[in-house]
């Protein structure tokens, strides 16, 4: 293309961007079309690929094929391997997509779509896509450095242990919240726990097949896997029907959470070619598929959005999650603006298998601008539904109660009306006995990808396939990270452990692997355990605590990259991270503040825990305890809670303490201009 | 666009479907093993040559054995 026409080009997708996001701004009372979204946030994402990720790449960090990278100075044909770029993007996205950005999205609805669909876009273009990819950067300048290695390195030792604390803290949490999703998604549902059940044999006949039938031949066994976990998921509504089997499988919200508990425990201390690997595949396979799927779907059928722009809730009164929208949408909505995990992928294997550097650009910046674009089809997904039916599937029986007449009742006075009728019928179009109260956002997606993909594929027969399909994928790659994050901190705990006993701190040692593995699965058991039992609780108080932890760590990274910028000579541009991180580090304090003294008790911890103190006095029992020792329990969990909290707010201002005290040393050392070479 | 002849355009979809196959695989944790062969045989003379069974039990014990930090 000529220079002209390239111009145009420019001009054109950006005027379209910013017409589409006028609409989608401006647009009042009268429904919207998804295809808004989707221009708005495409143009956003060319626009901020083309010009901001190409004054980072050229201006500021100056990419270029001269600084060989660690794939050629280091290769072994395993972890250091020169990759294809398009098979690397494809590598990394899988890694960094997951659960986060379909759910995050969901929950924020409640506020209307614009508030969360301007987080996502901004967020990502200004702060995530540029975390992801200057993490990259450096970790490959730095021979495939981890961010845990580069802090301890740069920022000192300290800093780096605060850091692991800081990881260790998000494990947990993020562990419960997710694990409390597939709960709420199962509990009373035979066919939706029966085909999540099933996957556990099938991940085990994979292993054995791959370790002795016909080793390592992964593509065919997980073909065969999908196509069994298809007939699982069909054969679903039988067993869920059937007079003997639908009653086993019709677990309660604690029963299921006993049995997350104990798969999580004996599936992190098996052999890894026994289930979490198998288990992987085919929640990577299955991911990537609905994720195309999702979006074919919402292309295809350009669904209208049912939502209103701005709802009432941005006050902080919503049922979904309690706390107004600032500092509470931004925190909510971590994966698909900016997540803090993806350092930790962004300096993990990716960097060892980069050919060049400049091609860090595509790889770090655009992989994080369509996991954005996911977390906007998550957003389309949940805005497509009936505001109505929105809040009856997303509010708490505590306050909606549990029949669908009550229901409908509460949810019509908030303002969007809905009947009961609608709400049986939906359950039973989807083969639900119901679907109020499933909060926690899982079910809320699966009812819009049901809505969009049948009227795409198979019409309002296939609704209920689809439901259970979009269950299946969420419930799956929830338990494959339980998994993985429960081996994850089993050997951060056993690190730990190690200085206390050698022995225990030994990976071979039985003992030490056993009790590390409890303390792993009793830390994300309690907060687990304690957010099912709650009818207010649970995902209402518990995700806003995962939001602040996962933008704590975005905020540990971007502190790094700004530290680094100063040690490199790149202090002119060290707004590029200090502005997003400016912005997390309100959001996140403010948060963590809150969650701890805010006056509401439904917001604040210790308002919560006065509030039951105050009750106990009087020998009074508030739900959902029924008896006083209850009561004392919850007064427990509440101190735990805000305990937790505390423990990010200090990790967080630690971190900026290190920051400020590596600038000051650093400041004088180097010099303006200095190569930047690690 | 320029025109593709039949063998060429058979070769792209070809190399198409390689990549595809090659991002699948590395999304499980495991990189080419044609790759690591050649980079053992150039770079590390008279070393024995793992099969491909054994190099795909040490790609799997690496990627999950201190489990991975995947994301949300």
């Amino acid at each position: 293309m000529s220079g002209a026409v390239k111009n145009a080009t420019w001009i054109g997708v950006s005027v379209l961007g910013a017409v589409a996001l006028g609409i989608v701004a401006l647009t009042r009372n009268e429904p919207i079309n998804a295809a808004w979204l989707v221009i708005a946030a495409v143009c956003s994402y060319l626009v901020g690929y083309r010009f901001y990720s190409h004054f980072i790449a050229a201006r500021v960090l100056k990419l270029s094929d001269a600084n060989i990278t660690p794939a050629h100075k280091m290769t072994d044909g395993l972890d250091y391997v020169p990759t294809n770029k398009w098979v690397l993007f494809g590598h990394h996205f899988a890694a960094i997509a997951g659960a986060g950005p379909l759910i995050g999205p969901v929950l924020a609805a409640q506020m209307g779509y614009l508030p969360g669909t301007l987080w996502i876009i901004i967020g990502a273009v200004f702060a995530g896509c540029v975390q992801d990819f200057i993490i990259l950067v450096f970790s490959s300048r730095r021979n495939g450095e981890s961010l845990g290695a580069m802090i301890k390195n740069i920022m000192g030792r300290e800093a780096g242990i605060v850091a692991q604390i800081g990881i260790l803290a998000i494990m947990v949490i993020l562990l419960a919240v997710l694990g409390l999703v597939v709960v709420k998604a199962l509990a009373a549902s035979p066919w939706g726990t029966f085909t999540v059940a099933m996957t556990i044999p099938i991940a085990l006949l994979m292993g054995f097949y791959m370790r002795y039938i016909r080793p390592g031949r992964v593509m065919e066994i997980s073909a065969v896997g999908i196509a069994l976990l298809m007939l699982a998921l069909i054969g679903g509504n039988a067993v869920a029907q059937d007079p003997t089997w639908g009653p086993i499988f019709t677990l309660t919200g604690p029963q299921l959470a006993w049995a997350m508990i104990i798969y999580g425990f004996a599936a992190s201390v098996m052999p890894v070619w026994m289930m979490q690997a198998p288990r992987d595949y085919l929640s990577t396979f299955l991911k990537i598929g609905t994720i195309l799927g999702l979006a074919i779907g919402i292309l295809v059928t350009l669904p209208e959005l049912k939502f209103p722009a701005i709802s009432r809730f941005v006050d902080g009164t919503g049922p979904v999650f309690s706390g107004s929208l600032f500092p509470f949408l931004f925190i909510t909505i971590a994966c698909g603006a900016i997540s803090g995990f993806h350092a930790l992928i962004s300096s993990g294997t990716t960097p060892k298998m980069l050919d060049q550097e400049p091609q860090a650009r595509v790889i770090g910046y655009g992989s994080m601008a369509m996991e954005s674009f996911v977390a906007i089809m998550a957003m389309t997904a949940a805005t497509v539904l009936e505001p109505g039916l929105y809040f009856a599937v997303n509010s708490p029986a505590g306050l909606i109660g549990t029949t669908a007449a009550q229901a409908a009742q509460t949810v019509s006075e908030w303002g969007f009306v809905i009947t009961p009728e609608i709400l049986t019928q939906t359950a039973a179009d989807v083969g639900e006995a119901s679907i109020l109260s499933r909060t926690g956002g899982a079910p809320t997606l699966a009812l819009g990808m049901a809505q969009i993909l049948s009227s795409a594929v198979g019409g309002q027969a296939a609704m209920a396939f689809w439901y259970h399909f979009a269950i299946l994928f969420e419930a799956l790659f929830i338990l494959t990270t339980l998994t993985a994050g429960t081996r994850v901190a089993r050997f951060m705990i056993q690190d730990l452990l190690a200085h206390v006993s050698p022995a225990l701190g030994r990976t071979t040692s039985w003992p030490g692997n056993i009790l590390a593995t409890t303390l792993a699965v009793a830390a994300w058991g309690y907060f687990l355990y304690q957010g099912v039992v709650d009818p207010f609780g649970g995902i209402n108080s518990l995700w806003p605590l995962f939001g602040v932890a996962n933008q704590m760590l975005a905020a540990i990274a971007l502190t790094f990259i700004t530290v680094a910028f100063v040690k490199y000579g790149l202090s002119r541009y060290v707004w590029v991270p200090m502005a997003p991180l400016a912005w997390l580090l309100i959001c996140t304090i403010t948060a963590g503040v809150q969650k701890i003294w805010h006056p509401a008790p439904a917001v604040g911890f210790i308002s919560h825990a006065n509030m039951l103190d105050a009750a106990l006095q009087e020998g009074r029992v508030l739900a959902p305890a029924a008896s006083l020792e209850e009561m004392q329990r919850l007064i427990l969990n509440d101190y735990i809670n805000a305990t937790l909290a505390a423990v990010f707010l200090a990790v967080v201002l630690a971190m900026i303490g290190f920051g400020i005290r590596s600038v000051l040393q650093l400041r004088g050392s180097t010099l303006e201009g200095e190569p930047v070479r690690a | 666009m320029r025109k593709l002849g039949y063998e060429a355009s058979r070769n792209v979809i070809a190399l198409m479907f390689e990549r595809v196959q090659q991002s699948a695989r590395l999304m499980c944790g495991l990189p080419d093993y044609d790759v690591y062969v050649a980079h053992v045989k150039s770079r590390h003379p008279g070393q024995a040559i793992p099969s491909y069974e054994a190099f795909f039990r040490e790609r799997m014990e690496a990627r999950y054995g201190r489990g991975m930090s995947r994301c949300c």
